[in-house]
């Protein structure tokens, strides 16, 4: 196997970097003589750097205890930092949708309990993007990942609830009442709370075991939230279609 | 067959049954200072290589005793420690030993340890029954006979120790933390008390003065490293600490280091402070007690309390290590499969810890009743389960470098180290057990006789179950959770 790093750190940080993407690129089995060639790093370094990463998890010994695989402490890390894949074929029913529609319409696909844009609308930007990301609980999408994970699994924050505007929901208890609606009429609407003048609603994408996997948002004007609304249905007909070109 | 390669992760694990990865650092640390009981130990074991009894004024120098068993010591954990980051092992040197030097090999460790840790155990449970009694007679209680008190000081304990280790691993390593921490304050206090009111008759010369002989000093330096044994035990640990791979290393490289700081002070200590003693006093089994007991019987309670609280945390540590040695060799076949049994509630082997209980309690509550004398009878425990312990602390050392080399990551200084320390350690049996031969003592015969049992036990299963000879070396494999994986759920 030939593989040449693109740049060449020498720092322990560097080292431990390379040694974790020699193994995603290897995959399960590598073992450290492979990692010492391939990084052409002294064996006393590799082993080093492979203990602390097998201490601390992000690596773990296969059962002969000679290979190496990406343990469970690095997939935060990676499925934050890869962009979600979205297929030509989902795009384009995306983009019929949007060209008989006057809201803005995006994808929102949420991993390892985080939203990631997946496709936005190309003439209506997200101007809160990163809110949106950042603080789950003021926007429909984020709702709607809050309600599939449900308050049992640590996952919701438990740092006091950013106000972001006037109308952000900060009360744990409120949240926890119209996530109850949320799961109940399986759709989640924000009205002013994630950015002034602005609403939103969003609709889930299920993947085939019925787990949560997507969701379409439609924003507008919040003053115009009662005609979003009237896009109810056209909405989840799409849903509906989107999910076997995503999942 | 997926992506992450099946043949690599094992479905299911086989030594499935223990509450996995949920202990924390303290606990483990506590189980392997509890296993050592440096309060007990510091209390007990300098009086047993310093007495009359047995070198008479001729003593090896108790500073260069314990500071060769403690370098000896560190020289075993530099050992293990590379094997303890890369094997979350439940049975400790016995599962080390199984990957480097082979299976058959690993049968004599194991057995080894196993001696080790009972020996250690039934010394224990004599100890908190001798410091019980101690105690009571220093708070006033009159005894003509003080046996019956001690044997049922003894089966309380037991009877206690059992059930803490059933419980879970996390109650009983806790208890003892909480032991072995009380213990060592009080031991601590009461000594610089000690010292304060008693400065002036202080006198450090005879200290650091050489007056022994060098075969004093090797059985000397068994009996020290049995002041340290036991550091080894969170090896044990593997399937149940939170973080092994962090947990282990770190205590069993910093638990010699404390312990023999505690040792080198406390031996000075006792030392000086024994020198001037009548020799009614240097001869008893409590010595410290017993001494201290002359200036103020109530301090001397509580100085017993703190060295039998200790006891108690070192007796609960070995079983719980030697229960999980046993709970292995069960699930491998190569003992009882009933012993390879989990409770199905609190999750510890505790089919094991009620079948060997017994056994540990009843040795010293017939040694009592039997009338032999509690300092003689400690000595001779405390001496052969350090055997057991050398044994296999040489069988575990020599395996570094064929362990590591079996996983491709063998370097020279494991070579060299793997080399040094058993002979060292070999050295060191041999010649206490060839002083020991000399002096018309049994203790050789007795651990001899036991690896001897061992390698034809291992040999027998050679020929007729090499089956279940292949199966050794079990150990908490990586499992399909420990593994990146990614959600697309949130």
């Amino acid at each position: 196997m030939n593989y040449r790093p693109s740049y060449a750190g020498t720092g322990p940080a560097a080292t431990s970097l390379r040694i974790l993407e020699v193994v995603a690129r290897f995959g399960t089995g590598t073992t450290a003589k492979e990692i010492t060639e391939a990084l052409q790093i002294p064996q006393a370094t590799a082993y080093r750097a492979l203990n602390a990463l097998v201490a601390d998890e992000y690596l773990a010994r296969t059962s002969n205890l000679r290979g190496f695989a990406l343990g469970h402490a690095i997939t935060g890390l990676i499925t934050a930092a890869a962009p979600p894949a979205v297929s030509t074929a989902a795009r384009n029913v995306m983009e019929r949708f949007r060209s008989g529609n006057r809201f803005a319409v995006h994808l929102i696909m949420y991993r390892n309990a985080s939203l990631r844009i997946a496709d936005e609308d190309p003439d209506y930007p997200l101007h809160a993007a990163f809110e949106m990301l950042r603080y789950p609980h003021a926007s429909a999408a984020g709702k709607l990942m809050l309600a599939e994970l449900g308050d049992s699994s640590g996952s919701v924050p438990m740092r006091p609830l950013s106000k972001l505007t006037e109308y952000t929901i900060t009360d744990r208890s409120q949240l926890e009442a119209v996530l109850a609606e949320v799961r109940a009429t399986k759709q989640a609407s924000d009205v002013n709370e994630l950015e002034e003048g602005s609403a939103s609603l969003a609709f889930p994408i299920t993947m085939p075991d019925g787990n949560l996997g997507a969701a379409l948002c439609l924003f507008g004007p919040s003053a115009r939230f009662p005609t979003i609304c009237e896009q109810q249905e056209a909405a989840r007909e799409l849903t509906m279609r989107m999910a076997p070109l995503l999942f | 067959m997926s992506a992450r390669g099946d043949r690599y992760i094992t479905a299911k694990s086989p030594v499935e049954g223990l509450r996995r990865r949920r202990l924390s650092f303290l606990p483990v640390f506590a189980q392997a200072v509890a296993n050592v009981a440096p309060a007990g130990a510091m209390s007990v074991i300098p009086a047993l290589i310093f007495p009359g009894l047995v070198f008479g004024t001729s003593g090896p120098n108790l500073l260069m005793t314990f500071g060769a068993a403690m370098a000896v010591i560190v020289l075993v954990s530099f050992c293990l420690r590379p094997m303890a980051q890369r094997m979350a092992a439940v049975s400790g040197l016995y599962s080390y030993t199984a990957k480097g030097l082979g299976p058959r090999t690993a049968i004599s460790a194991g057995w080894s340890a196993i001696f080790g840790y009972a020996l250690v155990a039934m010394a224990s449970l004599l100890a908190v029954g001798t410091y019980g009694v101690e105690l009571f007679i220093n708070l006033g209680l009159q005894l003509a006979d003080s046996r019956g008190l001690t044997a049922l000081v003894i089966l309380v304990a037991a009877a206690g120790a059992c059930l803490l280790m059933v419980r879970g691993i996390r109650l009983s390593a806790w208890s003892t933390l909480l032991m072995e921490s009380i213990s060592i304050a009080i031991l601590t206090v009461v000594l610089i008390v000690y010292f304060a009111f008693n400065a002036s008759s202080v006198n450090l010369d005879g200290v650091f003065a050489w007056h022994g002989n060098f075969d004093s000093l090797w059985i000397g330096i068994v009996v020290a490293v049995s002041a340290f044994v036991g550091f080894e035990s969170p090896t044990t640990l593997g399937g149940e600490a939170r973080r092994p791979f962090v947990s282990i290393p770190r205590a069993i490289t910093w638990t010699p280091i404390l312990a023999g700081v505690l040792y080198l002070i406390a031996a000075t200590a006792q030392d000086v402070a024994l020198d001037e003693a009548s020799p009614s006093i240097i001869a008893s089994s409590t010595p410290l007690s017993n001494l201290i007991s002359s200036t103020s019987p109530m301090v001397a309670a509580v100085l017993d309390f703190g060295i039998a609280a200790s006891w108690f945390a070192c007796a609960i540590a070995s079983v719980n290590a030697l229960s999980r040695i046993l709970f292995c060799m069960g699930r491998e076949g190569v003992a009882l499969r009933a012993v390879g049994r989990t409770h199905p509630a609190f999750r510890t082997p505790s089919t094991a810890i009620m079948m060997v209980m017994p056994v540990i309690a009843a040795v010293p509550i017939a040694a009592i009743l039997f009338g032999v004398s509690p300092g003689l009878a400690l000595t001779n425990l405390f001496t052969l389960g350090a055997y057991g312990y050398l044994g296999s602390y040489i069988l575990a050392s020599a395996s570094l470098p064929f362990f590591l080399r079996r996983i491709g990551e063998n370097t020279t200084a494991s070579w060299i180290l793997g080399s040094a320390t058993p002979l060292i350690l070999a050295f060191v049996l041999w010649a206490a057990a060839t002083v020991s031969v000399q002096a018309g003592n049994l203790q050789s015969f007795i651990y001899g006789a036991v690896f001897l049992a061992s390698v034809l036990y291992a040999t027998f299963l050679h020929y007729r179950r090499p089956g279940r000879l292949a199966s050794i070396g079990i150990y908490d494999e990586t499992r399909d959770s420990d593994l990146f994986h990614d959600r697309w759920t949130p």
